[in-house]
């Protein structure tokens, strides 16, 4: 098996979860998250990304299999572990009626490991590590969508936390509210925080994190660092010339199958070829090549390989 | 973690518990105790002679005769109506000097009807209405039983099935039994007389002071009591004053009734015949088929006595004439159109023939 | 203790709602109906209405015991499905369950602070009809000695002490429901669901209770007793028929508090 639990963020082994229905939703799943890393958990709606989240917070009993938060069993050990967590699953979910303060303050109050004394000064801190200081009074039902998540943003950071778990953090934020939120990821985890983010946004995990696992169909079909990941996937090359059929002749011959061409432009997977031999090769050969471009793989063709789906993003 | 099946079993386990407990409540609470041996003869010679205790008590009298099903007193009505009585549970709390005074309050859903006797003095108060009347009846009966009253406390309905007693039962000794938590021994009073309604009566005597704890009335071939009345709690010991003799609203609201009204009032005016002897005597009442089923002492809250009586009984007619015939697994009652009523524990053709008898001609 | 601060929060929460709020201002309002009518229309006949109202012209208090006996059979237990039913398929409906869990809450422990809470607003709505019975029927009709089932009299203070215990034992009964409804409000994630169908269990029970032919069941239903608080109102008191209607309700209580809880620490939590 992969590299050493001891002191994994989080762990899995064998993890499995059968609906009454039959239906799997999390087939054998050994995930690791090593301490410290920020965990890209990928994978397209119905891949078991959330059932798994949900196993991990204790929400969801497992058919089968075993799940450690901190080095610690779960279900077994959540009340001395999730303290210690973060958590948003599933987008935010708040009492409509109460300000999102009372509402920070009645999660705050259920927390037994907490002093009350200090319950105002820890929800005040929160609020304002979100922006949402000037709206803490107002009933969360009249907060927008962006209002509502930097609530439940609030809540997983109520106290200081070993873990994040982060379900769609950036779900209905604006660019600027986006980007405040990736702000926030780095600060927590330059802390030392160890986050597990499941987004659809692909450009957001090159961004922040610096390892990935990708769910498909309840089971984990890739896992590593961003770099180990990507390595996997081939570089592609665009040429485009003045004479495509040569250019597809050439490349071919070279071994590397073109994938297509359209008005002028030759696009294919480099794989194992040398991109100098190939350009040495095109300009012999009398393509005409006015650009040639390699491109490395970028995540979301890899997602798509992986996956065998596309993002449908969600509303 | 607990699997899930193991923890529905927790509520499995406690309602098994709750219901084997009711069920099994009763056995273990009316475990029979271990008493010297006596005699039939004897152990009737000790009720006889037994003194009227200064108790306080919980008397509770169930009667299951195979009546339709009347409808229920309603919250706050009278609850020693006689709906209440025919059919059902009632409860009565009784208190006794064991001399001159005794209450019995007959305890209903929000309501309480209250028989407080004072020597010749008998106050009654009826929540209800919230009204008490006075009546002077004549020293001699027995404690608080006014005419018309139902025979509520197992003293006064032992006492009433030991004086039928003749040469027509047989009495012999049951096993011994524990009734309102005290040990007793039982007698069981057997009719000879095959033709009677009624299979036997157990009555259960106080082992230590011989006093009547319970009366239990049996339709013939049957294991469950078609009657019932006894303590369901009993402690021996004079009761505080207030208690026995509680500090009713007196003054001008009290209606005085006389004797006679009383008598009036309860439809006993008419002195009955006696056909047949024993346990299948049956009673003669001539021009009471206008006053039967009317509530003792017209209480609020009983039905109409007319459509009481419909609901309970079937249209017959006859040799004897024609009227309406009541059936239950204890009794009998024939009501004529021509007046007379006749009761008896005998099965429906016993009291036609006894209503075609020359003694019972209107 | 950390407990204490849940409930509280819990309990608060019960009565911020504005729906609840309405639901105990009815109740109140029935009360005062009732005295209003009587000092209009002057006292009941005998055997007319509900028990004890021939009874408020001579005492105001009485207007609490009547108020009580009118809401017990609907009022106060739809009052009690309402918040009961709530309580567990709230919290899954607004996916603030989940929350509550990850804080972490143990299952355990936040199905007892809802049970409680319910308790106490069951408290709070019969105290409330006793309170509100007691001071309309003060300013509207005379008040003095308080005569009992039993027709003897006690003061007034004493009269108070005994709403005192009726309240008690109506909040008693009433945790019963509350049982009930937390129970049904941990098998389904739909809040309104949870309320009719707690609401409609009481009402079936009652149905149960009133048919004769089923006489034999109807010690142990666990509607079956809740007049019984007329006990606290003989002289001297009756404790049979209230120990008899408690521990009825007491063996419900746990039949359906362990229900309850077998569900609700095995269910999974998907809203």
């Amino acid at each position: 098996m992969g590299p050493s639990t001891e002191g994994a963020a989080v762990t899995t082994r064998g993890l499995t979860k059968r609906f009454r229905g039959g239906q799997v939703a999390v087939d054998r799943l050994d995930l690791d998250v090593p301490p410290g890393a920020v965990y890209g958990f990928l994978g397209p709606n119905g891949s078991g990304k959330t059932t798994t989240i949900r196993m991990l917070l204790g929400l969801v009993s497992p058919t089968a299999g075993t799940a450690r938060l901190l080095g610690q069993p779960v279900p077994a050990a959540s009340a001395s572990v999730l303290p210690r967590v973060g958590a948003l699953v599933e987008g935010p979910a708040f009492h409509p009626y109460l300000s999102g303060r009372a509402n920070l303050r009645r999660l705050d109050a259920a927390d037994r490991t907490t002093a009350p004394r200090t319950s105002a000064a820890r929800t005040a801190a929160a609020l304002e590590r979100v922006g949402l200081s000037a709206a803490a009074g107002k009933r969360y039902r009249v907060y927008s969508l962006g209002m509502r998540q930097r609530l439940g943003l609030a809540a997983a950071l109520l106290r200081p936390r070993d873990l994040l778990v982060l379900d769609e953090p950036t779900n209905g934020l604006d660019p600027q509210g986006t980007r405040e939120v990736r702000t926030l990821v780095r600060e927590v985890a330059a802390d030392g925080t160890t986050v597990l983010v499941s987004t659809h946004l692909l450009a957001e995990v090159e961004q922040i994190c610096s390892h990935v696992g990708v769910m498909s169909a309840g089971r984990l079909v890739a896992a590593g660092t961003l770099a180990e990941v990507t390595a996997g996937a081939t570089t592609r090359v665009r040429v485009e010339c003045r004479q495509p059929a040569v250019a597809v002749t050439v490349l071919t011959g070279l071994g590397v199958s073109p994938v297509r061409t359209e008005a002028g432009t030759v696009d294919a997977e480099l794989a194992t070829a040398d991109p100098e031999q190939v350009l040495a090769a095109l300009v012999a050969a009398g393509a005409g090549v006015r650009q040639f471009v390699l491109a490395r793989a970028r995540l979301e063709d890899l997602f798509v390989e992986l996956t065998g789906a596309g993002f449908d993003v969600r509303g | 973690m607990m699997r899930t099946a193991v923890r529905w079993t927790i509520p499995a386990a406690v309602a098994t518990a709750v219901i084997g407990g009711s069920l099994a409540w009763p056995s273990l609470a009316g475990a029979a105790p271990d008493l010297a041996p006596t005699t039939a003869a004897d152990l009737m010679a000790d009720v006889a002679g037994s003194q009227a205790q200064a108790l306080s008590g919980t008397v509770e009298q169930t009667t299951d005769i195979g009546l339709p099903q009347l409808p229920s007193g309603a919250a706050g009505q009278d609850p020693a109506s006689l709906t209440a009585l025919l059919g059902g549970t009632t409860t009565a709390r009784v208190w006794s000097d064991g001399a001159e005074r005794s209450r019995i309050a007959v305890l209903g859903s929000l309501a309480e009807t209250d028989v407080v006797r004072n020597g010749a003095d008998m106050w009654t108060w009826r929540s209800g209405t919230g009204t008490v009347t006075h009546a002077v009846v004549p020293s001699g009966r027995p404690a608080a039983a006014a005419p018309g009253q139902p025979q509520l406390t197992p003293a006064q309905a032992a006492d009433q099935a030991l004086a039928a007693v003749g040469p027509t039962t047989q009495v012999t000794l049951g096993s011994p039994a524990t009734v309102a938590g005290r040990q007793a021994r039982t007698l069981v009073l057997e009719p000879k007389d095959a033709a009677s309604l009624i299979g036997r009566v157990v009555i259960a005597v106080d082992a230590a002071t011989a006093m009547p704890l319970q009366v239990q009335v049996f339709s013939r071939g049957s294991a469950e009591p078609a009657v019932q009345t006894g303590f369901t709690s009993v402690s021996f010991g004079a009761p505080a004053a207030s208690e026995v003799a509680p500090a009713l609203p007196l003054g001008s609201a009290v209606e005085e009734v006389t004797p006679q009204a009383l008598q009036a009032q309860a439809g006993t005016v008419p002195q009955p015949t006696v056909v047949g002897s024993g346990w299948t005597s049956v009673a003669v009442l001539r021009a009471a088929g206008a006053q039967l089923g009317s509530a003792p002492s017209g209480a609020a809250g009983a039905a109409d006595p007319t459509a009481l009586l419909k609901a309970m009984s079937v249209p017959v007619s006859g040799a004897y004439g024609s009227g309406r015939l009541i059936t239950s697994s204890v009794f009998s009652a024939l009501v004529l159109d021509d007046g007379r009523v006749l009761v008896g524990a005998v099965p429906a053709p016993e009291l036609e023939r006894a209503a075609m008898d020359a003694a019972a001609q209107p | 203790m950390g407990d204490g601060r849940l409930l509280l929060s819990e309990f608060l929460l019960v009565l911020r709602r504005r729906r609840n709020q309405v639901l105990l201002g009815l109740l109140a309002l029935v009360t005062v109906l009732i005295g209003v009518a009587v000092d209009v229309s002057g006292p009941a006949r005998d055997g007319e209405g509900p028990a004890f109202l021939r009874s408020i012209t001579d005492n105001g208090l009485f207007l609490s015991f009547t108020a009580l006996v009118v809401s017990l059979p609907v009022f106060l237990p739809l009052v009690v499905s309402v918040v009961s039913g709530e309580s567990i398929a709230g919290e899954a409906s607004t996916g603030t369950l989940r929350y509550l869990l990850v804080v972490p809450v143990d299952r355990t422990r936040l199905l007892v602070v809802k049970l409680l809470s319910v308790v106490l607003f069951g408290l709070l709505a019969a105290v409330l009809v006793a309170v509100v019975g007691a001071v309309v029927g003060a300013v509207l009709f005379p008040i003095g000695e308080l005569r009992l089932l039993s027709g003897t009299t006690v003061s007034y203070g004493q009269g108070l002490l005994r709403l005192a215990g009726v309240a008690l034992y109506v909040a008693a009964v009433l945790a019963t429901v509350a049982a009930l409804g937390v129970f049904v409000s941990t098998l389904t994630e739909v809040p309104i669901a949870a309320m009719a169908a707690t609401a409609l269990a009481v009402v079936l029970v009652e149905v149960l209770d009133a048919v004769p032919q089923l006489s034999a069941l109807h010690p142990w239903l666990f509607t079956h007793d809740w007049l019984a608080f007329g006990d606290l109102l003989r002289d001297p008191v009756s404790v049979a028929g209230l120990g008899h209607g408690l521990l009825v309700q007491a063996c419900w209580d746990a039949v359906l508090v362990t229900l309850a809880w077998a569900r609700m620490t095995t269910r999974d939590v998907t809203s």
